[in-house]
């Protein structure tokens, strides 16, 4: 077994580089043919002279050819350094350093409150079906899924925050504060809302996919054998039902990080939470190169690393394969 | 049931709670003051109030030139030297004096920076001694003491990359703690040389303009910038505040026929070539009607870049809403509706054509529509189009809804001038030449005293005035919801828009109203 | 199975399947009525009408009115209509795509599915947003932008049931057979693979309307995509976050309600045409 995971770990280290490779590339050029111009995103309106303009464009390299400045960018990430926004005036590593500890403050929340509300609902469902309980859930989650992210922000922030007052308007911490005072009780007062938003399309989805995952057990030959043998539902579900569903749950969890992401661009803007996702946002309003191929690359690996786990978990829980079945690749 | 009572007014204790002391404020004056670029090597001073640093010159009273650290400045005759001399009590917040040296460091490091001040006319600046500093000119140009004054000083030996998150002011102001895009905790600069503020703590929230309703009203906030649209919403405890800034918005009418220019983009608009329907507009539209629907009330008319506000800006005034007249015009010069459709033809050609409205400024947009709708009686025909910069820079072929005005002219000349037709990217979006208004101008730039250049950049706005290249329609205001009893003492000029950052230029002259 | 759990015909004309084939058939209905009706309608029904600034829901304006007077139901409708615009548009290419790519790389294997597996991996490695984001960019903002990103970021998954689907008709029994008899490739491709794939890729096709749409309102919503005058869901969506605290409630809640209607919709044909065409793959 170790030789094959090994095997399949340094493939997929492989397709992790050349997934970064041309994702940089993509990114680069995408931006690049933006008829956008990142001078005039820099002076926003100010008046300068040919010639300012000129040594602007001189000191960000922009008079040299794409290809040239992709390629000096390159040669700094392999040493680690991801240039310097020019809309954030901050090194890229340091921007993205920042962010990304309220991001994923706000992504693992998220995750870990869909990935357990949505099983326990999907469970529910799944054990009373037919009943009022599973149209319910069936009902509520159908609609859900495919509920915009930001309109649910929006009800949720008019009801919660402007006409309940329950919860703050926006930010990550409370007003005033120095960033030492703040507790982990404010902060996370400041994250309810946007993890609230944030998880209930996640919820949806694996409520009703683990819903399904059970039904197809409960009506399995070795389920039916059970029963006959007298177990009680409560039995079954422990025994035979859990494990085989809470696998595809979580690799189900695992392989959707890519739409957390993308969830969280729209909640953040909804909230003002300062995470990736508005900083990806501003970055593309002002067509800041570095800083967007910065975040794009990340992106990229967190999407890459959420892939990779939960193939690891199938590959490596499930039996079939780790005794020698096909690996997953 | 008591439970849940109890739990309710803990969470409204808790809300509540955090009511600040009275000698600490919690204001927002929208997002600009902390996005954490607060280095003025780059910009700072040219984007909005620098409030963190001082500056060797101010614009005062009346938009006049004011000594700030200066305090002798002289001239040579033939405008190519400056010489100041600083005041020796300026120190910065770590409590070293600010010598010459830094001055220079600073004015070389702007100009050697990809920075948004631009110091291209000057040659260079040396330290005559610790106290005194002398700038030399490529050419001579009146301009120049404008730009010191967006210029902030900063330390020769703290100077660093990421000086932007972490300043060391020189100002009324120092930082003690920003959190990027969220807040800047501010505190008075105890060596700062001028007023200083009774608040001990001043904590800037960002909050977007569309929250800024929510937030005035929960209460939390003393000061809060607020759109127009609901400037006229009442909330407890708070007043109103609007200031008159300059930012004009005015909207360019390419004087050229369609064209091609030197570098291939698309210049001039076949429609508004014809300088009756440039006159017509300027005086048939109705610019309090236009005030009342696209600003909510909250502005006043304008017929010129400065309205009188600024020493070098010309007071023009005319009475407009003159419908009858403005459609005699366009009838007297051919313009006629054959086909009773409400738009106007001449030779074949609509009196059609679409005007842009930069999309993240909704007070432009809604100045293009209501506009629109003005023009209709004249039976002329404007497509009112949101769009990116990107789409309304191309200005100079479709007109786009601009916010001019600052307190230098350097502006007026990038307007007006024929030099600047095809320059850079907004230069002259009119593409408008008249030498009599070029005279005008050089006379200016070559004048070595600034009343002197003031009565030549006067003549060329009113000569200039007459071809209607630009149409004036109104100055908005920053609307502030200001606590009850926060004195904010006026400014006695009028101050830059600033994209309401306006109203803490005078911030260490705020109060309680005792 | 005793006689009364028959069904009587004469009793019951609505059975599964006429049941099945009316709700797909007045779904279709509602949503073409929508994507016509907003073709139709003039601009001048959602202008700007100074006098009826932000009038509450009432019998003349069913969804009330905006900051500028403008009728917000006749800019739902048109919003609507633009949104199934843009998502057919972007998931017609989406799809010509993914039936190009998924068969040639079923069909020649080796190198060219290589390729066309790395596509996918690199679309499906970059969240959808992140994309989108920069396409827009790249082709600064528009419409343009919005149906080329939304296209771009959908293709892989049908991409992977096409390719699924035709590599799996390709070993299948019949298929040898046939081409053992020496039928040609062309003979093959009509008579087997495409009736076989077909059901599978329309149903692919129209469940994809929906992601279509509701990615096109997010990145309007952003502030990319759509120019704020157009009546997008996007656009009304993101006016209405201004006007939230003023009590203006009518501007984010029947749009964002008519949006969840039309994407649910579109899942409901989706759904039980799938059921029609494909009884085993479908549930319940």
């Amino acid at each position: 077994m170790n030789k094959s995971l090994l095997k399949y770990l340094s493939g997929s280290l492989t397709r992790m580089l050349l997934l970064l490779a041309s994702a940089s590339t993509l990114s680069f050029f995408l931006v690049t043919a933006s008829p956008m111009d990142t001078v005039d995103a820099f002076l926003d309106e100010v008046n300068v002279s040919d010639e300012q303009r000129a040594h602007i464009e001189e000191q960000w390299d922009l008079d040299k050819p794409p290809l040239q400045r992709y390629l000096i960018w390159a040669k700094h990430a392999l040493h680690g350094d991801l240039g310097r926004s020019v809309s954030l005036h901050q090194p890229v590593a340091s921007v993205l350093r920042e962010r990304f500890k309220a991001s994923l403050l706000l992504m693992g929340t998220a995750w870990t409150l869909s990935g357990a509300l949505g099983f326990l609902l999907g469970v529910a469902a799944g054990m009373y079906r037919g009943s009022w309980i599973d149209k319910v859930i069936k009902t509520f989650s159908l609609v859900l899924a495919s509920t915009p992210t930001f309109w649910i922000g929006l009800l949720v922030l008019v009801v919660f925050a402007v006409e309940l007052r329950w919860f703050p308007l926006g930010l990550s911490i409370p007003i005033g504060h120095l960033a030492s005072e703040v507790t982990w009780g404010e902060r996370l007062h400041h994250l309810v809302l946007p993890a609230l938003t944030l998880s209930i399309t996640g919820v949806a989805n694996i409520a009703l996919h683990t819903r399904q995952k059970l039904i197809d057990v409960l009506e399995s030959e070795y389920v039916i054998f059970a029963r006959a043998r007298g177990e009680t539902l409560g039995q079954i579900l422990r025994r035979h039902g859990l494990r085989n569903i809470a696998l595809p749950a979580v690799t189900l969890q695992c392989a959707s990080v890519s739409e957390l992401f993308g969830g969280s661009v729209l909640a953040e803007k909804v909230f003002s939470y300062p995470g990736l996702g508005a900083t990806a946002v501003e970055a593309g309003l002002h067509a800041d190169a570095p800083l967007l191929m910065g975040i794009a690359l990340f992106s990229v690996l967190f999407v890459f690393a959420g892939n990779l786990s939960a193939n690891l978990i199938y590959g490596f829980v499930d039996p079939q394969i780790r005794e020698g079945g096909r690996s997953n690749v | 049931m008591k439970k849940s009572f109890f739990a309710a007014l803990a969470l409204a204790a808790v809300f509540c709670g955090t009511a600040m002391a009275k000698d600490e404020l919690v204001i927002s004056t929208g997002v600009n003051m902390v996005a954490g670029k607060f280095d003025p090597v780059l910009g700072l001073g040219v984007w909005g109030p620098d409030i963190l640093h001082c500056h060797l010159l101010k614009p005062g009273k009346d938009n006049l030139l004011e000594k700030d650290l200066a305090v002798s400045e002289k001239i040579s005759s033939d405008g190519l030297r400056y010489t100041y001399e600083i005041r020796r009590d300026a120190k910065f917040a770590d409590g070293t004096p600010l010598t010459a040296r830094d001055i220079v460091f600073t004015y070389e490091k702007t100009k050697a920076s990809a920075s948004a001040t631009d110091l291209t006319v000057m040659e260079s600046a040396k330290a005559l001694d610790d106290f005194t500093v002398e700038f030399t000119l490529r050419e001579p140009s009146s301009l120049f003491p404008h730009s010191l004054c967006f210029v902030g000083i900063v330390p020769a030996h703290a100077y660093h990359e990421e000086y932007g998150s972490r300043p060391v002011c020189s100002g009324a102001w120092r930082v003690v703690d920003f959190q990027k895009d969220q807040q800047l905790i501010l505190e008075p600069n105890p060596y700062y040389y001028g007023k200083k503020s009774p608040f001990r703590r001043i904590t800037i929230l960002k909050i977007d303009e569309d929250a800024a309703l929510a937030a005035a009203q929960s209460g939390q906030l003393d000061l809060v910038l607020i759109n127009s649209e609901y400037a006229h919403t009442a909330v407890e405890g708070m007043d109103l505040l609007s200031i008159d800034v300059l930012g004009t918005l005015a909207v360019n009418l390419p004087v050229i026929p369609e064209g091609t220019a030197p570098d291939g983009s698309r210049t001039g608009n076949n429609v508004t070539c014809d300088p009756a329907i440039r006159k017509a507009l300027n005086i048939g539209i109705n610019r309090r009607q236009l005030v009342e629907r696209a600003l909510n009330g909250m502005g006043t008319p304008a017929c010129s870049i400065g309205g009188g506000t600024l020493p070098w800006a010309a007071h023009i005034d005319f009475k407009d809403n003159r419908v009858e007249e403005a459609k005699k015009l366009l009838e007297d010069a051919g313009w006629k509706d054959t086909n009773g459709d409400g738009i106007r033809e001449k030779n074949g050609l609509k009196a059609e054509f679409t005007i842009t409205g930069r999309s993240n400024d909704l007070d432009r947009y809604n100045t293009v529509v209501a506009l629109a709708d003005n023009a209709k009686a004249l039976g002329i025909r404007i497509i009112a189009k949101s769009a990116p910069w990107v789409e309304c820079r191309k200005a100079r072929a479709v007109p786009t809804c601009w916010s001019l005005g600052a307190p230098s002219p350097t502006d007026f000349r990038l307007y007006y001038h024929s030099s600047n037709i095809n320059k850079a990217v907004i230069n002259n979006p009119a593409s408008y030449s008249n030498p009599e208004v070029d005279a005008f101008i050089d006379q200016a730039m070559s004048a070595t005293d600034q009343s002197a250049a003031n009565v030549f950049w006067r003549k060329a706005e009113i000569r200039a005035a007459e071809d209607v290249p630009i149409l004036y329609i109104s100055r908005p205001q920053n609307n502030y919801l200001v606590r009850k009893g926060l004195r904010i003492p006026p400014l006695n000029k009028i101050p830059v828009r600033n994209q309401g950052l306006t109203v803490i230029e005078n911030m260490n002259e705020w109060s309680w109203d005792d | 199975m005793s006689e009364s759990a028959c069904v009587k015909p004469a009793e019951s004309w609505l059975n599964r399947r006429r049941k099945t084939l009316l709700i797909i058939g007045i779904g279709t209905l509602i949503l073409s009525g929508v994507f016509i009706w907003g073709l139709l309608l003039p601009a001048e029904s959602f202008e700007a009408d100074y006098s009826a600034r932000r009038l509450a829901p009432s019998l003349a304006h069913l969804f009330g009115t905006d900051n500028l007077g403008r009728d917000m139901f006749y800019r739902t409708v048109a919003g609507l209509s633009l949104s199934i615009r843009i998502g057919l548009l972007s998931a017609a290419i989406s799809s010509v795509i993914a039936l190009i790519l998924g068969s040639l790389s079923a069909i020649f294997g080796g190198t060219v599915d290589a390729v066309v597996n790395y596509l996918v991996d690199l679309c499906m490695g970059v969240p959808h947003l992140i994309l989108l984001i920069l396409i827009s960019i790249a082709m600064g903002g528009g419409a343009a932008g919005v149906v080329t990103g939304v296209a771009v970021t959908h293709w892989p998954n049908l991409t992977r049931l096409i390719r699924a689907e035709v590599m799996q008709i390709r070993s299948a029994q019949y298929v040898q057979v046939a081409r053992r008899l020496g039928r040609g490739p062309l003979h093959i491709a009509v008579q087997h693979i495409i009736p076989h794939v077909f059901p599978q890729y329309v149903v692919g096709l129209i469940l994809l309307f929906p992601h279509a749409i509701l990615h096109e309102a997010g990145i309007t919503f952003l502030g990319y995509g759509l120019p704020l005058d157009t009546p997008a869901m996007g656009v009304i969506l993101s006016e209405s976050m201004k006007y939230l605290a003023a009590g203006m409630w009518w501007l984010a809640f029947f749009p964002g309600v008519a949006l969840l209607l039309v994407t649910q919709l579109f899942d409901g044909v989706g759904e039980y045409l799938r059921v029609l065409i494909d009884p085993h793959s479908s549930r319940e």
